[in-house]
């Protein structure tokens, strides 16, 4: 039974798991709506693999309701897995089984699946389908975990770290397969330590931290939420000291690194020409001049108070 | 559905592994030649007891160190997660694990029988469905063993820990290495609680025993309750994790899956049976060997006096408290416990043995010496006979009295039996007198008397039971020949065939009666009527089993303890039964249901067998009557009183048939107690007759030679000529020459001599004269000479490439016979009459006339006169096979 259009896929509210005294998840709630592309925000240890695993019926939690398609995965565990798809973290396969042998064998534990040939074709697999699979690059063996998990035709996609450990070229494969699934108007929760990612793919994202949600919302709405305008990269001919700038009209913050300046500032067009009144003033010239809009790793920073490569 | 998926992609997985197929076909077939090598080369009842081992071995190895360890591994690896998020449960993952393992173990269990059969020439002594049967529960209930291992153990580590913990013990106290025969005492009562000992005994008890699978019911329901409990848990306490632990007190719901194995171990303990069984095969497994047999050994030499110590003693009632019998000129002096032997006795150890008293087989027909002889290397030390030539009977009564006998069974006889002309009885071709009324009667058993009959045999039948006529007294003879034997203090016995025939006989005041009938199942009031009339009954189920078509005695032939005593005559007659019928009513299971009647009144029960019927041979039957009887419903302990002291007393040999101070030392040795299994009088250690032990190695040494010698054509017959006569001198170009042979052998006065005359057939140098004469003293008289193929006199040749008897013969007008004697039509030859006309004449009579004979052991060629009485003489020229 399909749930209507825009109704909440997955709820999840008051969620808490702990593993002996590490508490991995404090207390998290948040919606996912049919037909949106969800990503939980976060570095390693916050908590996203416990929850993803808790949805998908691989852990029970300590506290809070879950409901996935309208069932508890915690009890009614085996109808749900016939309506969800999932693609690990780490999937492991015996070395020796062919790509085409793994997909036929886990779309026969379905009701419903897709065309096996189809499948192969649609994720690159064609040509390797006789082959080993311990034979397969790194790319291969996540784009055959991602057909894995969608063999079922499923209402909704749960991939954890679908690009981890894999390089920009293969990244860039991975998003283009999951763009599909978006076109297609699937419901889809990924989790993941990769801005970029969560920016390109994701209707709406929760930065995770510590077992806390620390915001939710569209990356557009996040990033306004924070609201702390703009970053402007200058370089000088002559040096000055930052201070100096600190003080200019709308410029919020400034720092030197490496022969530039970086400098926060809301609103730009103000920052901008009292810097130029500055410079000419002082008789220093601008060389370069770079402005870039506030991204997730700033509203990350902000709400968290670390960087995500902490 | 799911699991079988998983099953099938696991095993298509282990295919491409080569450690995976290594052990799984290499591995077991490098085991089962290894071993077969050292212990089962050159002994096809080797293997046969080997190979439920080596399978058992395979299944235990598989089932721990294969799908056990592969179990965890997978979990530890992590590839479990994969499956755990669709939507198959714990159950599918383990039923797959365990499919997968029994699907791989058929193809290895089909070529190691293919490999132990092509390469060991192992004897199919276990039928397909059986050996599926058993492959099937130990699959199951050792794959729930290593399930269940690697469902209690936390890491790959635990899991070798307890693999090896439960491997040991399987593997040297289960008979999967060291035979459970083989183990002391107490070793085998820790032995009878493991698992892998009852699919081991189940295997060789069926192959090695010849024992249905039925009787291993309980180890087989013990293998398959162990394998649900097994999966049960497993499945239960599955884990998909690798970091999912089990706690302590899931652990030690593990032992649960033990309880089964508690129970029959406890069951196996109290009842000592299964237990003896062990001992029992691999001692005949000892036995079977060429090289040595223990078994067999002499005890005792000469006729000094001896005693055995130490030894179970049946004394022809029970069991009884004493532990030594001592021996001295014959007879038995001393019974009792812990008794000194008299100086200069030997000494005999019986530790572990049985002794009981000679067997007496209550129904025979003894047709020449062989018989008794053979009767006597099995342990029956008396034959009554029941219809037999009265002169061969006498004759042998002096050689008795003579103490000339000793190697042969001491004989007691009907002499001719008492019948209504045409009558059964008289299709045998003897010619023997009748009776038609009561008047006759008194002169007609004291004629019988006279001739030396012991007993007086009636026949009371007229064959409508096997759909044929016959003639037979009535019963008011029936009746005045029970009291002209009575009268003359001799018992009558009457042989019946029918239930009706049966009520008419014991009105008629027999003794006792021979054979029970089969046409339809007793009345209830049977066995009370018999005892009312103090008869006793001779049921001989062996050969009643062949009337109903069914050659009862075919196990004896694969039995290592009793096939290699059997000559080939003797063996191909085990393998006959009876022609059947149209009209014949048979209904085998009436003669068991009169059997527990007749013992709940209390009717006395004798062991007989009605050897040489179809389906029988003497001294071997006796053994396989006792089992009928045990399975017809008496205890070994009764059966055994049948065979011993019961008829003793009914046939008033007061001087035999117990162990007890004062009887004659007839005596048997048996490994093993066959109170416990009736199987284990056939485990013979030793034989005494008259206090001299029986050399029955030399007799199996001479069986295996003349069977031996027996296969190929003899050395100079390719071209087939026998003797032209030519040299002057009756040489033959093979075999053991020509010789005299007449019915005086058998106790006749015919004469005959041969010599080589001049001029032949086809003026030839020189013929063969034969001059005898035929003189009335044995029923079937002869005298002519004997050719004889083998490469010694009377041993089988093989003759079957040639297909017909060539020969030129002349002579004084009469009718003379050729006959061909064969190892497997027995000691009746068969015949073909020719005249021997003034001229030469040439005959060729083809093996195909000769009934039964095909050329492949052929023991004799006899050119002879007779049947008609009267002096005779004629040549014979240029003997050839063709």
């Amino acid at each position: 039974m399909s749930a209507k259009n825009g109704s909440a896929i997955v709820q999840v509210s008051g969620l808490r798991k702990n593993y002996g005294d590490v508490e991995a998840i404090r207390g998290i709630s948040f919606e996912i709506r049919e037909g949106e592309v969800f990503g939980l925000l976060g570095p390693n240890g916050a908590g996203k693999t416990s929850t993803i695993e808790i949805l998908e019926g691989l852990r029970q939690p300590d506290a809070g309701t879950v409901r996935v398609c309208g069932l508890e995965p915690a009890h009614e565990s085996q109808q749900l897995k016939q309506r969800i798809g999932a693609q690990l973290q780490n999937t492991v396969l015996p070395d020796k089984i062919t790509v085409e042998e793994a997909l036929r064998l886990f779309a026969s534990f379905y009701d419903r699946t897709v065309a096996v040939d189809q499948l192969m074709e649609r994720f690159g697999l064609a040509e390797k389908r006789r082959a080993y699979y311990e034979t397969l690059s790194g790319g291969q063996k996540q784009r055959l975990a991602l057909a894995l998990a969608l063999v079922n035709t499923p209402e909704l996609v749960l991939l954890d770290e679908p690009t981890a450990g894999l390089d920009a070229m293969v990244r860039r494969d991975i998003y283009a397969l999951i763009e599909q699934l978006r076109a297609e108007h699937r419901t889809v929760l990924l989790t993941t330590h990769y801005i970029e990612e969560a920016e390109r793919l994701c209707d709406r994202v929760a930065i995770v931290d510590h077992g806390l949600i620390a915001a939710i919302g569209t990356p557009r709405e996040l990033v306004q939420k924070s609201g702390k305008g703009a970053r402007i990269e200058v370089r000088l001919e002559k040096t000055i000291a930052p201070e100096r700038l600190r003080t200019l009209d709308a410029v919020l913050d400034c720092a030197e690194r490496d022969g530039a300046y970086f400098l926060r500032v809301d609103p730009v067009a103000k920052a901008v020409v009292a810097l130029v009144r500055l410079l000419e003033a002082e008789g220093n010239t601008l060389v370069d001049l770079h402005i870039t809009r506030p991204s997730l790793e700033d509203v990350f920073v902000e709400m968290t108070g670390r960087s995500l490569e902490d | 559905m799911a699991a079988i998926r998983i099953a099938l992609l696991n095993i298509r997985l282990a295919m491409r592994t080569k450690v995976a197929l290594f052990f799984t076909f290499i591995f077991p077939l490098i085991f089962l030649f290894v071993y077969g090598g050292i212990f089962a080369h050159d002994s096809p009842a080797g293997m046969a007891f080997l190979f439920g081992p080596v399978i058992v071995l395979q299944v235990i190895g598989s089932s721990l160190w294969g799908l056990g360890m592969r179990s965890v591994m997978e979990r530890e690896r992590g590839s479990l997660r994969r499956y755990r998020l669709a939507p198959i449960g714990a159950g599918a993952m383990v039923v797959s694990s365990m499919l997968a393992g029994y699907l791989l173990l058929i193809p290895t269990v089909a070529v190691m029988l293919l490999s132990a059969r092509v390469f060991f020439h192992m004897p199919m002594t276990i039928g397909i469905l059986d050996l599926w049967i058993l492959v099937t529960a130990g699959s199951f209930a050792f794959a729930g063993f290593g399930l269940t291992i690697a469902s209690v153990a936390n890491t790959m580590q635990e899991a070798q820990v307890y693999n090896n913990i439960a491997f040991f013990p399987l593997l040297f106290l289960s008979g999967a290495t060291i035979p459970l025969g083989a183990l002391p005492h107490w070793l085998q009562s820790v032995a009878a609680f493991l698992p892998a000992t009852y699919l081991v005994s189940a295997f060789q008890g069926v192959m090695s025993q010849s024992e249905p699978l039925i009787r291993h019911i309980p180890e087989l329901l013990a293998l398959v309750i162990s394998g649900v409990f097994g999966l049960a848990f497993a499945w239960k306490l599955f884990r998909w994790e690798k970091d999912e632990r089990i706690n302590r007190s899931d652990k030690l719901w593990a032992l649960v899956f033990l309880l089964p194995f508690l129970a029959m171990g406890t069951w196996m303990n109290a009842n000592g049976s299964a237990m003896a069984a062990w001992s029992r095969t691999l001692n005949s497994l000892d036995n079977s060997d060429q090289s040595h047999s223990s078994g067999s050994a002499a005890k005792t030499t000469g006729n000094g006096p001896f005693a055995i110590e130490h030894v179970r003693v049946f004394d022809g009632a029970q069991v009884s408290p004493a532990d030594t019998v001592v021996v001295q000129d014959g007879k038995i002096v001393a019974v009792g416990s812990g008794l000194q032997p008299p100086a200069g006795a030997q000494v005999v150890d019986g530790t572990g043995d049985t002794l009981l008293p000679g067997f007496i087989d209550a129904h025979v027909h003894v047709l020449d010496r062989d018989a008794l002889r053979q009767s006597l290397v099995f342990g029956v030390t008396t034959d009554l006979d029941m219809f037999m030539d009265w002169h061969l009977a006498q004759q042998i009564r002096k050689e008795q009295a003579a103490g000339r006998d000793l190697d042969s069974a001491d004989l007691r006889s009907a002499g001719t039996l008492t019948t209504a002309p045409g009558g059964h009885g008289t299709e045998y071709g003897l010619k023997i007198p009748t009776l038609t009324s009561p008047e006759d009667a008194q002169a007609f058993v004291d004629a019988r008397i006279a001739e030396g009959s012991d007993y007086i045999k009636i026949i009371y039948d007229d064959g409508s039971a096997y759909g044929m006529h016959f003639p037979t007294l009535s019963p008011a003879t029936m009746a005045a020949v029970v009291e002209a034997a009575h009268r003359r203090g001799k018992l009558a016995v009457a042989h019946i065939g029918s239930l009706q025939g049966a009520r008419d006989a014991i009105n008629a005041g027999v003794d006792g009666l021979m054979h029970l009938f089969i046409d339809r199942a007793p009345d209830p009031d049977f066995g009370r009527f018999v005892a009312e009339h103090h008869a006793f009954v001779v049921p001989t189920l062996s050969v009643l089993k062949s009337v109903c078509g069914t050659p009862s005695g075919e196990s004896l032939i694969t039995d290592p303890q009793v096939g290699p005593y059997l000559p080939e005559s003797a063996l191909a007659n085990l393998k006959q039964s009876f022609p059947q019928h149209p009209g014949e009513h048979c209904d085998y299971d009436a003669a068991p249901a009169s059997i527990r009647l007749l013992q709940a009144a209390g009717v006395v029960i004798l062991a007989g067998t009605d050897s040489p019927n179809p389906g029988t041979t003497f001294g071997a039957s006796l053994h396989r009557e006792l089992e009928l009887l045990v399975e017809a419903g008496m205890t070994p302990q009764a059966a055994l009183v049948a065979a011993t002291s019961a008829p003793a007393h009914a046939f008033h040999l007061d001087d035999r048939g117990r162990i007890a101070p004062g009887l004659r030392a007839d005596l048997v040795l048996v490994k093993g107690d066959p109170t416990a299994d009736i199987k284990a009088t056939r485990d013979i250690a030793a034989v005494w007759k008259l206090g001299v032990q029986v050399d029955r190695e030399a007799w199996r040494a001479q069986v295996e030679k003349a069977n031996k010698t027996a296969a190929t054509a003899p050395q100079g017959s390719e071209s087939g000529l026998v003797s032209d006569f030519d040299e002057g001198t009756p040489t033959a170009s093979f075999g053991s020459g020509w010789v005299k042979s007449s019915d005086s052998m058998m106790g006749g006065k015919s004469v005959v001599d041969f010599k080589v005359v001049e001029g032949g057939a086809q003026n030839s140098k020189g013929s063969l004269e034969i001059d005898g004469e035929i003189l009335p003293g044995y029923a079937f008289p002869w005298a002519g000479a004997m050719f004889m193929p083998g490469a010694q006199p009377f041993a089988p040749a093989n003759l079957s490439s040639k297909k017909a008897i060539s020969f030129w013969a002349k002579g004084d007008g009469k009718t003379y016979r050729v006959m061909m004697f064969a190892a497997s039509i027995g000691s009746i030859p068969a015949w073909q009459s020719f005249v021997a006309g003034p001229d030469w004449r040439h005959y060729s009579l083809p093996f195909a006339s000769f009934r039964g004979v095909d050329g492949h052991d052929l023991e004799g060629l006899l050119f002879s006169g007779g049947p008609e009485p009267g002096k005779f003489s004629f040549q014979i020229d240029d003997v050839q096979f063709q």
